[in-house]
C-alpha cells in the first residue's frame, strides 16, 4: 500500500510536470520585456498608445516596468479566405512591438498598425500614465499614484484605487473609476459620447462640478450645492452674425468647492459617487 | 549546374525561363511578372507590381528569397519540400496543400542603449517549417499571397 502511495505521488509530480510544460508550450507567444528606470527613485511615466487592443496596468511594490504583451488570434477577423485553390491558410501570430526608456519615461509602441496585441504592463507605484487606444480592446489601471491621461474610442476606461488626477475619455463605452486619493485643486476631466460615466471619490474632496448629458440623467450622493443662477452664456459674432449660445451643463460645488471637474456625455448618465 | 542567370527588365515586358537548372537564378522585374517553369537551383525572384510563378524540377535546396510588392508569389514543388518559411505581408496570407506545417514564430528582442535611453525592439517574423526543416525560404510581400503547392 505504501509502494502504491510513493507511485501515486510520482505519477502525479510527473503529470503535473507534463501539464504544466504543455501550458508552457501553449503560452509562448507571450513576450515579456523588463525596462528598467534610470531615476528608480523618482516617479516615472509610462506612454502607451495602440492603434488595436487592450491596455492593462496595475501598479506594484518594485522599481523596473514589466511589459507583458500577447498577440490576439484573428481568425473572426477580417475577409480573410480560410482557403484558396484547394490550399489551407496558415496562420501564425508573430508580435513586434518596441519598448523605450528615457529619462525615467517609458514608451511602448506596436509595430503593426493591423495586428491586436494586448498589454499588461506592471509599473512602480509612483507612475504616471498616458494610455491610447482605439479598436479591440479596454484600458485598465489599478493601485498607481500619478497624473493620468487615458483615452479609449470604442473600448471601455476602468480605473481603481487610482491616486492623483485624471483626465479621461471613452468615447463608445462607459468611464468607470474609483479615487483613494485625489490631487487637491487639480482639474480633471471625464467624458464619453455613448456611455455612462460613474467616478467614486473620497467623501471629503471639495470640487467645483460641472456636468452635462444631453440624453441622461445624473445621479449623486454628495451633497451638491447646484448653483442654479449659473447659466454660461457664450457670444459669439461671425461674419456678421450674432450668436448666443447657452450651456445646459449642471454647475455645482462639493465641499465648498475646489478644483473644477467636468463631466460630460451625451447618451449615458453621469454618477458621482461618494467613496464608502 | 554551375551557371548563374540574371535577368532584369522594367518596364512593358515579362520574364520567362523555362527547363534551366542551374547554381543561381537572379530575376528581376518592375511592371511585369516572372514566371519560371521547371526549373532548379537558388532563387532570387523580385517582381514589384505583377504575379511571381514558379515551378521547381527539384526543390530549392538553397536560400531563396521572393519578393513582390502588389503581386501574389506562387510556387509548385513535385517533390516534398523540407525548408523553413519566413512569411511577411501585410494584406495577403501564407496557402499551402503540404501537410507538416509547424509554426515556429522566431521572435528576437533587440536591446539598444545610449543616450536616448534603453530601447527594446521585439520582431517577430511569421515563419514555418515544412516538413523537416531546412534551407531558408523567405516571402516578402505586401499585398499579395503566397501559395505554396506541392503537385
Amino acid at each position: 500500500m505504501k509502494i502504491f502511495n510513493k507511485y501515486t505521488a510520482l505519477i502525479i509530480v510527473v503529470l503535473s510536470i507534463v501539464m504544466f510544460w504543455s501550458l508552457d508550450v501553449k503560452g509562448q507567444q507571450k513576450e515579456e520585456v523588463t525596462l528598467p528606470l534610470s531615476n528608480p527613485d523618482k516617479p516615472g511615466k509610462l506612454k502607451v498608445h495602440l492603434i488595436n487592443g487592450s491596455i492593462s496596468v496595475i501598479g506594484y511594490p518594485g522599481n523596473e516596468v514589466i511589459v507583458e504583451a500577447t498577440p490576439v488570434i484573428e481568425s473572426h477577423k477580417g475577409n480573410n479566405k480560410q482557403t484558396k485553390n484547394g490550399l489551407k491558410r496558415i496562420v501564425s501570430n508573430g508580435i513586434r512591438f518596441s519598448a523605450e526608456e528615457f529619462d525615467n519615461t517609458v514608451k511602448i509602441k506596436g509595430a503593426d498598425w493591423n495586428k491586436t496585441i494586448d498589454f499588461k504592463i506592471k509599473v512602480p507605484l509612483k507612475f504616471s500614465l498616458d494610455l491610447k487606444t482605439l479598436n479591440d480592446g479596454d484600458i485598465y489601471v489599478e493601485n498607481v499614484t500619478g497624473e493620468f491621461e487615458i483615452s479609449n474610442l470604442n473600448g471601455a476606461v476602468d480605473m481603481k484605487d487610482i491616486n492623483g488626477s485624471v483626465v479621461a475619455d471613452a468615447l463608445n463605452e462607459g468611464v468607470t473609476i474609483s479615487f483613494n486619493k485625489v490631487n487637491e485643486g487639480e482639474p480633471m476631466a471625464f467624458s464619453s459620447l455613448n456611455g455612462d460615466l460613474e467616478v467614486t471619490f473620497p467623501s471629503g474632496i471639495n470640487a467645483d462640478i460641472r456636468a452635462k448629458t444631453d440624453n441622461g440623467n445624473l445621479y449623486t450622493d454628495f451633497e451638491i450645492d447646484v448653483d442654479k443662477q449659473k447659466k454660461q452664456v457664450f457670444t459669439e459674432r461671425k461674419n456678421g452674425v450674432y450668436k448666443v449660445t447657452y450651456d445646459n451643463s449642471v454647475f455645482g460645488q462639493i465641499n465648498g468647492g475646489g478644483a473644477e471637474i467636468t463631466f460630460k456625455t451625451l447618451n449615458g448618465d453621469i454618477l458621482i459617487k461618494k467613496k464608502k | 549546374m554551375n551557371t548563374n542567370i540574371k535577368l532584369s527588365t522594367v518596364n512593358d515586358g515579362n520574364i520567362y525561363v523555362k527547363g534551366v537548372q542551374c547554381k543561381l537564378i537572379r530575376t528581376n522585374n518592375v511592371n511585369g511578372a516572372i514566371t519560371m517553369e521547371d526549373i532548379a537551383g537558388k532563387t532570387l525572384a523580385s517582381a514589384l507590381n505583377e504575379d511571381i510563378n514558379i515551378s521547381y524540377a527539384t526543390a530549392p535546396l538553397d536560400d531563396s528569397t521572393f519578393k513582390s510588392l502588389n503581386g501574389d508569389i506562387n510556387i509548385n514543388v513535385n517533390s516534398d519540400l523540407n525548408a523553413e518559411v519566413s512569411f511577411k505581408s501585410l494584406n495577403g496570407d501564407f496557402y499551402t496543400n503540404i501537410e507538416s506545417v509547424q509554426a515556429s514564430t522566431k521572435t528576437t528582442t533587440k536591446k539598444t542603449g545610449g543616450k536616448r535611453g534603453t530601447k527594446y525592439e521585439v520582431n517577430a517574423k511569421d515563419s514555418f517549417q515544412l516538413g523537416k526543416g531546412g534551407s531558408q525560404l523567405s516571402f516578402d510581400l505586401l499585398n499579395g499571397d503566397v501559395t505554396l503547392k506541392r503537385n
